[in-house]
Order: structure tokens, then sequence, then C-alpha cells
């Protein structure tokens, strides 16, 4: 018998190689048939596909608070601070955390603690400011997360990072990204709906690059209501077209819009064609629930007398119940003002009382009606507030700079564990347990609604793109 | 036997390639359903790798005491075939991944490890002939460990964690949720593991049986055990409670004791009702209980499971339409949900259709739309609906009614309806009925209260009336713009139904007692300052609005300026003073403000012939932190030709003192005219030339800002 080493060496020549070469290369192609969208070109992603677990809510209301309302003055107690009164902020706490332009030349950083009261609430004894005693009424249907940090420090980075999941604002809203996955339950409304109101406090702006598609098809970009009579501008027929003139004319254009789709192949013309058919039906809807005079006395009491004045908070809540109610996936509200440098102490009660009692409203309404288990309601800002005191200090008159390290948000509805997640040190500036990152709290959002944050993704330029990127885990303590 | 060697070495090179390419692109690869069966094949492909290893492992160590190179021949023939299976039972546990029902963590680790084996059996393969014995040891090792783990983590996967060492609560894992009481999912267990090693059939002290529902119901020698709801009279209560050193503390000291958890358990199960029969499902979410009992209930038990056949795509095409949306529960759910929007739109039609479905559909939303007796007719034969949806439907008793025949309800929402507490003998009926939500219709908040306490095992979420009166919003005015136009009158409008308007136009604040009920748009005299509220009863009245409002002046040919407006302020030029707008005092940079600073306001203004003037109203806006102040004196002239004016008033302001209250506002002077016919009527106004001592721009000139300039008969 030969030398079985032997020949297997002597085997290594130019055959054996080529051999090999071709088995490998026949292995990889192989095994690339079954990555599904490997020569698929960018964007035919099948959404059938994407959905993996019983969705625990369906719809989502997101009231955001733009500007950043203090965690120190909300949430998130920290009587060290009151003790600690007017002392410099230990390096040791701070251990190098960038600063703002803002705060960058002070040379001292005294520590400030909430002027306002807080109280325990609920059976879980969550801490809530006097700030928001409605908010403090609804204690146990909502769950505290003290815990979120962001990468971003100044507004408009950090406001693009919460809505969109990058810092640089080319990337879709997470509204526009359920609309994606999940499309449009009443498809006689936008799936994502977009309502702005603004509070007397120093406003930050919001710009539409907050809920725009980037990426996405146009359809998935979030509509803006206006705050003026006429919700969504130019939807009314002008009074010399009939209803049926307007038809005739669509069927028409439409016929146009597909001439030209055979030429040019570009699918933004179908989303085009698609837009006009969608607002052609919003022409029956939009009026229907915009019309807030047949909310009976009970609700208007329950938001306050304000929410019958459009452009208000108040009157965007109850829009906002009305349209999730009518199965829009994502009602998205700004309210602007909260950004308080310079007098926290003076503008944050003015900037809490519109907010509070229409906030808590909404979820006693949702609840009230049975559709608080179906609706997810999210309230917060894009980041916390320093501990320390910007500009002139006293106890009742301090500001506070921005800080990404800690903040506080609260979440309600479906599927969401009511009660307090997460905790920060004595100072409120660092986590000290259970931290959630912003791709974490787009992950969890999107395992609420049924989506697998790993598997929601895009392709696009040649890359794939998720909500949450490269990272983002589903934090399991908040979810029922 | 070297052409063996040589196709095996293509083959395993083959797998090689093939499940690192599996491996990395785990997240984007799809397995189309004819590669489901390899996948499954897994569990039994897996047992090879273990048996060959096992063998190279055996016959390596043993080399030794066989002669020849024989053995080496043997030996490498075995680990290439190990390396061949070992290679391919991992490529199926690849495909078999992408398959649902793995917790991800375990999985993760199962397969990394598996990986991390198929590499190093690979390596161990294609080096064996080119190195030494000590290298050659290390990767056996390794290997043989890396197969241990990954077989263990695969075991458990399989079989379950506590496959090899069952734990006292792996006996939970054979009751269903569906099936089982929750009794026997979390109280017979605790029974079994503490209590019946003394109290069963054959052994049974005290005369008690505990191994099952009819024992414990008959009690001991000493009579029942246990009184449902009541801790006190219950004997197995007390017994646990008892110190470790009473004779009657149970279970006896020596043998395991009860924890607190277990404890609890039987103390809220009592307390709960101390039924043997009541599943899971029938509690009450908010009773303890069940609360107590959750941990016994692995998640996916919870969750409904349904048995019906799938519908059939075209069937659910032919429902679709832009006003009803048919969709499966969750993906690959055979249950179904419903919804129609837009009631303008609602089509009797298209809920008919539902009944094709109405095996499959178990929740349907009508919200809002106008629902008739017909309407409710069909509803009622969609026998499988669990949740119902009706809210704003102007649904009455008597519909109500018909609905509670449904037999599987467990959630009806009829919030803002017409319904009558007479829908309890309905309701109560409902055996499934877990959730009943009952705001805002004719049953009041006490009697929501009382169901509560009466039906126990429903939801009902009341909402309190808001007994705090609550302050209107301020009448708002209609009118465009704060010039009204001749004719038009002055329209307020406020946005709560039902609330009264009134005002005056003397500058007193209307209240209750005092001002005119608004009926029609008020009709205005020259100017005035109109204040408003709004009163409805049950309701705080409105803060007062007021606003300061001007008819429209009398038509002005021309006006020309003598002096110079400010660069950065000039309006539209000569025409801002007579264009019969005004401008917001928030915007300065307005095109309705003209300002003056480096000279004081002159201007001719050029009338229509034969009207008398019989009041000029003079309108400026004041911003004392931008430095922009009232005139400290307005004079007008008064000419027939255009030379040759007349002084016929002057009228001088008081001086804006420190402590002023307003700080940003709007303001006009009212100079009353004889009435004498001119054609030309010059005016001057002086701005502020030294801005006093206690502002941080003193000693410097003040700005004037003026909108309008009106002109009455």
């Amino acid at each position: 018998m030969s030398n079985p080493f032997l020949e297997n060496r002597l085997n290594v020549n130019r055959r054996y190689f080529l051999g090999k070469a071709a088995v490998g290369l026949g292995s990889i192609a192989l095994g690339s048939l079954l990555i599904k969208d490997l020569f698929e070109p960018d964007g035919t992603v099948k959404i059938e596909q994407l959905a993996h677990f019983a969705p625990k809510a369906k719809r989502i209301i997101y009231l955001f608070q733009n500007g950043a309302p203090s965690q120190l003055e909300s949430f998130d107690y920290k009587p060290m601070l009151h003790k600690m009164y007017g002392q410099d902020l230990p390096e040791s706490v701070r251990s190098g955390q960038r600063l703002t332009g803002m705060t960058s030349n002070q040379t001292k950083f005294p520590l400030v603690g909430s002027y306002f009261k807080f109280n325990q609430h609920g059976n879980t004894g969550a801490w809530i400011s006097e700030l928001f005693p409605h908010i403090a009424g609804i204690a146990d249907d909502i769950c505290i997360i003290r815990s979120m940090h962001t990468e971003a420090i100044n507004h408009d980075p950090a406001l693009t990072f919460m809505q969109t999941g990058a810092q640089q604002g080319n990337r879709p809203s997470m509204g526009a990204w359920l609309s994606y996955g999940l499309g449009s339950e009443n498809q006689n409304l936008p799936g994502f709906c977009v309502l702005l109101s603004k509070g007397k406090g120093n406003g930050q702006g919001v710009y539409s690059k907050l809920w725009t598609n980037g990426f996405l098809d146009s359809m998935h970009q979030g509509v803006q209501f206006s705050n003026s009579e006429e919700r969504v501008l130019y939807l009314n027929d002008q009074d010399s077209i009939s209803k049926a003139d307007r038809r005739n004319m669509l069927d028409h254009l439409n016929a146009l819009n597909h001439m030209n789709y055979e030429d040019i192949q570009d699918p933004e013309i179908k989303t085009k064609i698609e837009q006009y058919e969608l607002a052609y039906r919003m022409q029956t809807a939009v009026p229907e629930i915009t019309d807030l005079s047949k909310e009976p006395d009970s609700i208007i009491k329950l938001y306050g007398p304000d929410c019958l004045v459009p452009g208000t908070y108040a009157s965007n809540c109850l829009l906002a119940r009305k349209l999730s109610e009518s199965g829009v996936r994502f009602v998205q509200l700004y309210h602007q003002g909260w950004d308080q440098h310079v007098n926290l102490a003076g503008e944050m009660p003015g900037q809490a009382k519109d907010v509070d009692r229409a906030s808590a409203a909404l979820i006693t309404d949702l609840k009230q009606r049975g559709l608080l288990d179906e609706t997810l309601v999210i309230w917060g800002g894009e980041f916390g507030r320093t501990n320390y005191c910007q500009g002139t200090l006293s106890e009742s008159v301090y500001g506070r700079d921005h800080h990404p390290r800690a903040y506080s948000i609260w979440m309600a509805g479906g599927g969401i564990k009511p009660g307090v997640y997460g905790e920060t040190d004595d100072f409120g500036y660092n986590i000290i347990k259970d931290p959630v990152h912003v791709n974490d709290f787009h992950a969890t959002v999107l395992h609420l609604m049924g989506l697998d944050h790993e598997k929601l993704i895009y392709k696009h330029l040649g890359r794939r793109y998720r909500l949450t990127d490269v990272a983002g885990q589903v934090v399991k303590g908040i979810i029922a | 036997m070297s052409k063996i060697q040589g196709i095996l070495s293509y083959i395993n090179f083959g797998l090689l390639v093939l499940m690192s390419v599996l491996m990395l692109f785990h997240s984007q690869v799809e397995i189309p359903n004819w590669l489901v069966f390899a996948g499954r094949l897994h569990p039994l492909f897996v047992h090879l790798p273990i048996g060959i290893y096992t063998t190279v492992v055996v016959l390596y160590l043993l080399k030794d005491k066989f002669e020849g190179v024989a053995i080496n021949n043997i030996l490498y023939l075995v680990v290439s075939i190990s390396t061949t299976s070992a290679l391919l039972s991992i490529i199926a546990g690849l495909f078999l991944s992408h398959e649902s029902g793995y917790t991800a963590e375990d999985l993760a680790w199962h397969k990394n490890t598996a990986f991390a084996f198929g590499l190093t059996q690979y390596l161990l393969y294609s080096i064996f002939d080119r190195t030494n014995n000590f290298v050659k040891s290390i990767i056996i090792i390794s290997s043989a460990i890396l197969l241990v783990v990954s077989g263990h983590l695969g075991a458990n996967i399989t079989h379950g964690t506590h496959y090899l060492w069952p734990d006292a609560n792996s006996k939970k894992a054979n009751l269903d949720v569906q099936k089982n009481s929750l009794f026997e999912i979390a109280v017979q267990p605790i029974f079994n593991e503490k209590c019946t090693s003394c109290h069963n059939a054959k052994k049974s002290k005290g005369g008690l049986i505990l191994t099952d529902s009819i024992g414990i119901k008959k009690g001991g020698e000493h009579g029942p055990i246990l009184l449902a709801g009541n801790l006190v009279e219950s004997k197995i209560i007390k017994s646990m409670l008892l110190p470790m050193n009473d004779k009657q503390h149970m279970p006896p000291d020596g043998k395991p004791q009860l924890s607190q958890d277990e404890k609890n358990t039987i103390k809220q199960w009592i307390l709960s009702g101390a039924s043997f029969v009541k599943k899971y499902n029938e509690y009450k979410d908010t009773d303890s209980f069940k609360i107590l009992a959750t941990p016994w209930i692995s998640n996916k038990k919870i969750e409904k499971t349904y048995n019906f056949k799938k519908v059939a795509p075209e069937v659910l095409a032919s429902l679709a339409s832009p006003y009803l949306s048919v969709k499966p529960l969750a993906i690959n759910s055979p249950a179904l949900e419903a919804n129609f929007f837009v009631s303008a739109a609602f089509d009797r039609e298209n809920l008919s259709k539902l009944t094709t479905i109405k095996e499959q559909l178990v929740s349907l939303n009508l919200s809002n739309m106008p629902l008739d007796d017909k309407c409710i007719d069909v509803i009622v034969q969609l026998t499988s609906l669990e949740k119902l949806v009706l809210n704003g439907c102007k649904l009455n008793d008597a519909q109500f009614q018909k609905l509670s025949k449904l037999p599987k309800l467990e959630s009806i929402s009829v919030a803002n309806n017409t319904l009558s507490k007479d829908i309890e003998k309905n309701f109560s009926n409902l055996k499934a009925l877990k959730h009943l939500y009952l705001n805002n219709t004719n049953v009041d908040f006490t009697t929501i209260k009382k169901f509560e306490s009466k039906y126990k095992n429903i939801h009902f979420y009341s909402l309190a009336p808001i007994s705090a009166l609550t302050e209107l919003t301020p009448p708002i005015l209609e009118n465009e713009n704060t010039v009204i136009k001749k004719g038009q009158g002055v329209i307020l409008s406020q946005f709560i139904n039902g609330a009264a308007i009134k005002y005056t136009l003397d500058g007193t604040d209307p209240d209750s007692v005092n001002g005119i009920i608004y009926k029609a748009p008020v009709q205005l005299k020259n100017s005035a300052k109109l204040k408003a509220i709004a009163l409805k009863e049950g309701w705080l009245k409105s803060p007062v609005a007021s606003y300061s409002l001007f008819e429209e002046g009398h038509e002005v040919q021309e006006c020309k300026l003598l002096t110079k407006a400010n660069v950065q302020y000039m309006g539209l030029g000569d025409k801002t003073f007579i264009n019969q707008e005004k401008a917001p005092v928030t915007n300065l940079k307005d095109p309705n403000w003209i300002a003056f600073r480096e000279e004081p306001f002159k201007a001719i203004f050029s009338i229509n012939a034969g009207k008398a003037i019989h009041k000029i109203a003079f309108c400026y806006g004041v911003q004392i932190p931008a430095y922009v102040f009232p005139p400290t004196a307005v004079r007008i002239y008064g000419s027939k030709t255009i030379t040759d004016f007349k002084l016929l008033k002057e009228v001088k302001t008081k001086a804006i003192m420190q402590d002023s209250k307003d700080q940003i506002y709007t303001d006009h002077i009212d100079i009353e005219l004889a009435g004498d016919l001119y054609k030309y009527y010059k005016i001057e106004a002086q701005n502020l030339p030294k801005i006093p001592a206690w502002h941080p721009g003193k000693g410097e000139r003040g700005w004037l800002f003026i909108d309008e300039i009106f002109f009455y008969e």
C-alpha cells in the first residue's frame, strides 16, 4: 500500500488547486442562493416577512417634548442636589463629559436641586414633581424610564437621533419605518401624521426632516397637520369644483401619470398616483376626524377647554386620539418650548401646565374607550438637563444646560408594564442601573409593534439600513 | 484509498465554505420551503459526529497499541468522515435555526460553539498529516470540549433546560393554561411537593388527603380545612402560620417548609374564592392570586391559540375596501380582525360580507359608524367575536340586548352611546365577558362603580366625572383684522357648544351682571375697546378677551411724508398710514409698521372734498424693552389749500414710568375735531427725544412705530 500522506502532498498540483477553488466557489455560490436579496436591487424587501412577534400595540402616539424638559424637575427626584446646593459638581462624577458651548466657559458648576416639590404616586410609589399633578394621577398606567441616554448634546442632532436613529438627517423617521413595516390601517388617512404646538418657553425648531421618509418610498413621509381651521392644507376642493369633477380630473391625471411611468419607470410616479388617490379619500375622512365639536362636555373637561382651540397641545392630543382611533399607525406630536437654559423655575410651570392635563387626559380617554391596550403612548424629549446651574444661581432662579447622559421619559399602553425603570446616581448625572440607549428604545418600540428591529431592513445605495442601524437591544424590563 | 481521500477532501472543503457562508450571512439567509426538510434532519445528523468523533478520540489515545502505519491511515479516514458528518449536521442545523420557536440566547451559543467545533474539526483534518502530536492533541482536546458544550446546549434546546436535572418547577410544564384550572397549575403542585408525602390516599394522616380536589374539599377528621374567602376560618392557613414549635404547625418540624411565596399563593387562592375549576383567563387581571400565579405559567401559554382554518387570500381580497380593513391578528394567525373607517362612507353591505369569515373573525371595530337594527342583526351572526368596539355608534338598550347573544365576547367597548343601566341583565349573561367600557353613556359613574363591586370577573373602567369647575376659553374675534369693514360688524365666537358670549364697549369688564349678550355682529362707531367673556352653566366664566377695534376709516386720497422714516422700518411707505391695516405689536418687522427715530413724524393727508372729519385715531405700538415709546405729542393742522395750515389740536401723552405694567402693547390717541371742511390735514408726532434715566437706553432717542391713522366723519 502506498503512503497516503505522501500521495496527499503530491496531489497539491495545479489541477488540485483549481479543483478545490472550483468547489469553494461553487459552495459560496450555493450558499449565496439562500441570501434573499443579494441579487435584488435596492429597496425590495418583502414586508410580509417582517413581523415576527404577535404585536402588543397596533398604533403609537408620540408626545414629543421638544427642547428637552428637565428630568430633575419632573420624574427623577434627587434630594442630594438640595443638600449640596451651590457646591461644585465633583469632577469624578462628570468625568470628562463634554459640555455645550453655552457652559464650557463657566468656571464653576454649582449643583442645584428642584425648586418644585416631589411626591410619591401610585402603587409603585413613583416620584413625580408637583408640576405634573395630572400625570401623577395616572402614575399606575405609565412606566417611567429614568435611564434614557443619548449620544448627542445639541438639540438638532439629538432630536434627529431620537426620531430617525441617526444624528445626521437623512434617514427615515420612526413613523416612516413603521408605516413601511406595517402599512396603513386606514387607507383614507396617512399612516403617519404630525401635529405641532408651541409653548411660551424658548422654542427650538422642528423641521420636516424629523418626519421624513428618508430613502423609503415617499408615501411613508409624515403628513403635517396645520393649526389653522383647515387642518390639512389644500385638501378641500375649490367652491366651483364638484366631487365628480374632481374624480374625473384625477382619472385623467392618473392615466397621464401611468403613461409617464411606462416611459420612465420612476417609482416616485407611482407614489404620486397613490398620494392623489389618498388625498381624494382624505377629502371625506379628514373633516370627520378634525371636527371636534361633537365631543361631549365630559371629554372637553377632561382635556381642558383649550382642546378646542386649534394649535394648542391639548387640541393636538384630542386630535391625536381621534386619528389613532381611526387607525393612523403613528401620530407624532411636537410641543416646543422646553429649553430652559436660564429661567427654568420661572418658565417650566407654564410649559408643564400646557401639557400635563392633556397628556394625562389622552391616557384616560384611550383607557375609557378600551383602546389603551392597543395604543402605545410615549412622552419625552431628546435629552436631559444638567444637575448644575447655567447662568445666575439662586434657589428660585437658575437654568440648566443640555445633558445627554441621563434623562427621563415615560410610556404607557400597549405592552408596557407600568412602574419605574432604571436609576441614576444621587447626583442624577450618571445612570447606575438599567441604561436605555436611544437604539434600545427604538428596538423596544418596534418589538412592541411586532417587528424585529434586526429584520426591519431597507437596502439603499448597496447597504442595508435599520432604524437601530447596528445596535439596539429590546428592553424586556418594561414589557408586560 | 487515496481516491476516496481525494473525493472527501473536495467534499469537506466545499462543506466548510458553505457552512461559513451560511454562518456569516445568517441574518440575511432565507430558507426556501423545499430545504426546510434538510433542516429538520439536524437532530438525526448530530448523533453521527458525536459517535464518530468519540471513535477518533479513542483511536488516537490507543494508537500506540497498534502496530504498523495502518492505524494512522485508519485514523485519518475516521477523522475525514467525522469532519464530513460534523459539517453536514452543522449546515442542517443552520437551516433549522431559521425556524421560529427558539429563544435567541440559547440558540446563539449552541450555534457559535458548533461553528467553532466545525472549524476545529476541519483544521484537524487538514493538518492531520503534517504536524506533530502535541499540536494534534491540543486540537483534538479543544474540539472534544467544544463538542460536549455544543451538544449539551443543543440538548437543552430540544429537551428543555431541566431535562438532565429535573427541578420542582418542571411539573408545571405539563399543565395547559387553556385546559387546567389555575388551582391545578399553581396550588396543587405546592401540596404535591410539601404535603402529600403524608396526606395521600395510602397514608392519610389526620384523615386528610391533599392529592386531589375531592380530598381537599372533604377535609380531615376535624372537618373541612378551608373556607373560601376566609383566612381565619381556614385551618390550613392556621396550621401553616403557627410557630414552628407548635404541635399543629404544618408541615411538621424537620420536613421541608413552605416558602413565603407558597404561603402567599395559598392565602390568595382562598381569598379569591378557593375555586378548583376556574381557569387562568377567568380571573381578573387585578386578582392577587392571578398575579402570584402568573410566574407559574410560561408566557407562551397565555397567548391564545386558534385552531380554525386560515381564510383563503382570495376571500380576504374580496372583502377589501378602503373603508374596511380585514387583517390577521398577527402574522400567521388564522384569527382575523376587522376595522371600519369613515362613517360618511359606511355601507352595510361591507358589514354583511363579513359573515363569510364569521368563523375566523374574533375582533370587530365599528367605532363611530352609524349602525341601524339591520347592522346589529349582522353582527349577531358573527359568533366567533371576542372583542367588539362600538364606541359612538348611537347604540340603544334593545340593540345591546341582541349583542349579548354573542357567546364568546370577552371585551365590549360601548362608550359614547345612549345605553341605560338596564343593560345589566344582558351583560350579566355573557359568561366570557372580561371587559366592559361604559363611559359617557346614560349609565352614571356611581352605577358603574356598583357594577364593578358586583361583577368581580368583569373589568369596568369607570371614568370619574370631573367635579372641579373648569374655566371656559375666552371668545375669539372672527373678523380677519381688527379693522372692521363698513357694515360688517364685529363677529365673535367661542369654542364650547352652548356657551353664551357677553361683551362691553365701554372699557368695563363684562360679567354675569354687566355687559350685553352677543346675538348678532356688533356694529362699531369709529373705534372701541371691546371686552368679551364666555359663560355657561356648570363652567367657570372665561377670562376677559379684549380687542382694540377700528371701524374702517374715511378714504384718504393721498399721504405725503414730510420727514424721513428710519431706513430699517420703511413699511409700505406713504401707504402704510392709510391702507386700513393694523400690524401686530409682537412683530416690528411687519410691513404695516413704519418707524421714526432720527426725525419726528410729519405728513400731509388729502381727503375727498365735502366730508367733514370729526375724529382722527392715531395708532402706534409700544415695546419698551426695544426702545419703542408712545409719541410725546401729536399735533393736527388743517387747511383748504396745501399751504397755510392752521393748528387744530395738540394732544400730549403722559410720560412712561419705570413701573409701568404693560411693556408691549398697541394703543391709539383719539383726537376729536370740530368738523370743519378741510381738504388737507397735516399731522405731526414727536418721538421721545430722550429716553428716561431708568431705562437701559437712557439719553438715547426713542423709536416711534405707527401702523395706521384713521379719519372718521
